[in-house]
């Protein structure tokens, strides 16, 4: 199960400065230009399988189709 | 603007965080069955999905255009060097096969069963014991006639 609260705050980390909180966790500067980046660097690296990013990408896109994600999140 | 995903969606307010970890669990539950109707398909809105899609060195993954019928292949060597080979497939639908046709029927129709080959050759054996018997008794009466005619000859 997913700690939500834990979610939250790297995720507020992450918006107020993306660069630094991909930096934290070992992406070095030049790939943390953009989240494609960032992504492709670890896959690069076999710290994130095809599959892991198949899965996650679903998940998101499941998220992001729920009414109360949306409701949430387009306020 | 890098991020701009991330910026989509200012600030959460903490009155939803029940909410959420609320639609969390049953959004587990249909994951299974959605990945499993996906048959390992990538469902993407368009090409450009596809194109930014990250791929693994070594792998390949498959789309399918949610919108367009189009299947879509991005394929990355084990080198990270290498560029990533994008590949587009057009679905064209095909009608289903019809049924067997009364022509395909005259073909088949057009073969003998083995049943009816064996009869056809006891048939021609037979046809051919009766023309040698013929033949003979011919012969015979050949024979004969010329004996006879030899004999009222000879008288």
């Amino acid at each position: 199960m997913i700690d939500m609260r834990q979610l939250f705050n790297a995720y507020t980390q992450l918006r107020q400065n993306p660069s630094q909180f991909l930096q934290k966790y070992g992406i070095p500067q030049q790939f943390t230009g953009s989240s494609q980046d960032a992504i492709q660097y670890l896959m690069n690296n076999g710290k994130v399988s095809q599959e892991m990013y198949n899965n996650a990408n679903n998940q998101l896109k499941q998220l992001q189709n729920n009414p109360m994600f949306k409701q949430f999140f387009n306020k | 603007m890098p991020y701009s995903f991330y910026q989509a969606y200012p600030g959460y307010n903490p009155m939803y965080y029940q909410q959420l970890q609320n639609m969390q669990q049953p959004q587990q539950n249909t994951q299974q069955t959605t990945q499993i109707q996906n048959g390992g398909f990538v469902m993407v809105k368009d090409i450009s999905e596809a194109l930014n899609y990250p791929v693994a060195p070594g792998n390949s993954v498959t789309f399918k255009n949610e919108n367009q019928p189009y299947i879509y292949t991005k394929t990355l060597g084990f080198s990270q060097l290498d560029q990533p080979v994008f590949e587009t497939f057009k679905l064209v639908k095909e009608e289903r096969a019809e049924a067997p046709t009364t022509a395909s029927e005259d073909i088949v129709a057009q073969f003998l069963t083995l049943d009816e080959g064996n009869a056809l050759r006891a048939e021609l054996d037979a046809l051919k014991a009766e023309l040698i018997e013929l033949n003979t008794e011919l012969t015979e009466l050949k024979h004969e006639l010329g004996d006879d005619t030899r004999t009222e000859v000879s008288a």
